[in-house]
């Protein structure tokens, strides 16, 4: 478990991290959300040591993190970085030893990931002879080629279209151990809801939600979309009342009656075509969160 | 600090120099500078350490008594002497330019005839031989003792250095290793800039440093650059030096050859000595374009140390051959042609020693608090007060 703890940085006198404290749970994908300047690039850099914080500490399993564990972390910094002019294999076997693996064993595991990722047969390319969408599938491979123990992806997924973002997460699934914690930001909120057990939200370096994806959409009062002929009937409704009217459409919020009683009372008077549980989608939390 | 100190500088190193090595620019380059240098040693050796021959006609004096001419011309010349017959076809070679001059003897009267002039040193040459032969046999025709006759008469000439006849030679060498020391430091000092603001341009460096420590990165681009920089210049003088012996120049391989062995530890030292702020200096750079502002006060000290070692004499040479860097060009430079006591060069290893260990510390100082910032060029000033 990654536990961050009143974590800051300041540059001058410009806070842009401040006193941001969460936690990435093993084996959970866990979206770290906010706008740009947010601060979110700015705290993966502190989690990964490249940056210094002002105040604040990293955990790694409830104690203080120490370089050498940090040093098994993998990360994808915001800004892609590998070398333009070395050969794909090249590179990854590189970083694979730095990380301490012998040339042997790390021929072996860059290999895998290459073939992994569909780029066997071009690992004596160098790297600026790639499309961007295999530069990006190379720069995850160098993220992941020493087994690490936690992951820090920084916008993993910008420039990818639809397909390639799923092909992506499936490599992820596949290559990553079922009690690594992995943290990613995005600011695609599609993307982060459809991908993440937890979301973490930064606003102005500072973090306004924090929780379980499911239970944040679930979050706030229970609202029903319903789609009734008769528009009077939604005057006076048993333990409801209208919030907001969409077209023919209106969203119900249950005040203190049964959604099943709800229902027989509309379809006792008027024909129903729509009726169903209403859950906001995230962008409407991001939205209240960051206001 | 990290999990292997010192593998990961070394992975590094390895790196640096394979990528040295696939750059065909830096191949090329390579072997252009050694066919350069090693081609002017031929050349010098070829136009600077020939013997002078005079081609000499005789008319009536024997040949075996132009032995005695050539001992009076000494060391470093030769004399090729042909008979003729008679005066006219003596005269004749020498107008056609076949023979430098002709001696001609008739009784106990001696002429030397030459074109327009006759070189002084085969002139004095035959006239002291000459003069010698015949007041041995006037002497001898006066029953006069020669050596009472003599005595007194004699100059010796006591030289005080005599290896350093060649000593036009030994300047160029001198300003040769000058040469090499300035061209080969600015190449691979200019390509670790280059090498460090190229991996923070591409970002690798965000990944580099969450793997290793910086320190480790600094150590093992100082170390690769050093290896493949000391290789060229060893080559390059090694190869000098074998050169020298080929062609059998023993006089200059023992006046310079002490001094490219010297040559080869300054340039090591010194090259140290700057490598940390060549890293700084590219540190400082966020494009590979700001390399060539950050590193200029970088090229003013090589260039300002060639310039002294090339053009600095007296006592501005002496104290150049001390002040730590710039004595690394200088001194071994001087130690070519220049009597240089064995405390001096002591001293100036010693500065350089000193200040390798001080720059390299100011210059790890400075790559390390600079190289993640990558969105502008830093001032040094600021560099250094950074945290």
């Amino acid at each position: 478990m990654l536990t961050v703890r009143g974590l800051s940085r300041a540059y001058g006198d410009a806070l842009v991290v401040d006193e941001v404290s969460f936690e990435v749970r093993p084996g959970r994908l866990t979206g770290f959300v906010g706008a740009n300047g947010a601060g979110k690039t700015t705290t993966m850099r502190m989690l990964m040591g490249v940056l210094a914080p002002s105040g604040g500490e990293v955990l790694w399993n409830g104690e203080p993190i120490t370089t050498d564990q940090r040093r098994s972390f993998g990360y994808m910094p915001e800004e892609r970085g590998l070398y333009p002019r070395m050969s794909l294999i090249d590179q990854l076997v590189f970083l694979a030893r730095l990380h301490g693996l012998d040339k042997g064993s790390a021929t072996d595991r860059a290999r895998h990931l290459l073939r992994h990722f569909g780029l066997d047969d071009r690992r004596d390319d160098l790297l600026d002879e790639l499309s961007l969408g295999n530069q990006q599938r190379v720069q995850i491979a160098a993220a992941l080629i020493h087994r690490p123990t936690a992951l820090i992806l920084d916008e993993p997924f910008s420039g990818l279209d639809p397909l390639a973002v799923d092909s992506m997460v499936d490599l992820l699934h596949d290559e990553v151990g079922p009690d690594v914690p992995v943290l990613f930001s995005s600011h695609q909120l599609e993307l982060v809801e459809r991908l993440c057990d937890d979301l973490i939200i930064l606003s102005g370096g500072r973090v306004v939600v924090a929780g379980a994806t499911d239970e944040l959409r679930g979050r706030g009062p229970v609202r029903y979309r319903v789609v009734v002929e008769d528009l009077s009937l939604l005057d006076t409704l048993p333990g409801a009342a209208v919030d907001s009217l969409d077209g023919d459409a209106a969203y119900v919020t249950m005040t203190s009656g049964e959604p099943a009683d709800l229902l027989a009372h509309l379809t006792a008077h008027t024909r129903v075509s729509e009726f169903h549980r209403h859950v906001e989608p995230l962008a409407h939390v991001f939205r209240e969160a960051t206001r | 600090m990290s999990t292997q100190p010192t593998t990961a500088w070394r992975i590094v190193a390895e790196r640096e120099i394979r990528a040295r090595f696939g750059e065909k620019t830096f191949v090329w380059g390579f072997v252009a500078m050694v066919l350069v240098s090693w081609g002017g040693l031929v050349a010098l050796d070829y136009f600077g350490d020939r013997d002078t021959t005079y081609d000499l006609g005789i008319v009536g004096v024997s040949s075996s008594a132009m032995s005695d001419v050539e001992k009076q011309l000494g060391e470093g010349y030769v004399l090729e002497t042909k008979e003729y017959d008679d005066r006219s076809d003596a005269e004749a070679a020498v107008t056609d330019g076949d023979l430098d001059a002709a001696l001609v003897s008739a009784d106990d009267d001696w002429t030397l005839v030459g074109n327009s002039a006759v070189d002084s040193p085969l002139e004095s040459a035959v006239r002291s031989s000459v003069a010698g032969a015949a007041v041995a046999r006037n002497a001898a025709a006066q029953d006069v003792d020669l050596e009472a006759l003599n005595a007194g008469a004699d100059v010796r000439v006591d030289l005080l250095d005599p290896e350093a006849e060649d000593v036009g030679q030994r300047r160029f060498v001198a300003f040769g290793l000058s040469f090499i020391f300035y061209l080969v430091s600015m190449i691979f000092g200019m390509q670790i800039a280059q090498s460090v603001v190229a991996e923070k341009e591409s970002r690798v460096v965000e990944i580099l440093a969450a793997a290793i420590s910086t320190r480790a990165l600094l150590w093992g681009k100082i170390a690769g650059n050093t290896v493949l920089a000391l290789g060229q210049v060893v080559i390059l003088v090694g190869g000098g030096l074998a050169i020298f012996a080929l062609l059998g120049n023993d006089a200059l391989l023992a006046g310079v050859g002490p001094a490219m062995a010297w040559f080869i530890a300054f340039f090591a030292l010194g090259f140290i000595a700057l490598a940390a702020l060549w890293s700084a200096a590219g540190a400082l750079a966020s494009r590979v374009q700001d390399v060539a502002s950050t590193t200029m006060p970088l090229q003013m000290v090589l260039l300002g140390g060639y310039m002294l070692g090339a053009f600095a004499s007296g006592p501005t040479l002496d104290i150049a051959s001390q002040v730590p860097v710039f004595s690394a060009i200088v001194m071994p430079g001087r130690l070519a042609y220049d009597d240089v006591a064995l405390w001096e060069i002591l001293l100036s290893l010693a500065l350089n020693v000193v200040a390798a260990v001080l720059l390299v510390r100011l210059g790890a100082r400075i790559y390390d608090r600079n190289l993640m910032q990558t969105s502008r060029k830093i001032g040094f000033r600021e560099a250094i007060r950074r945290r």
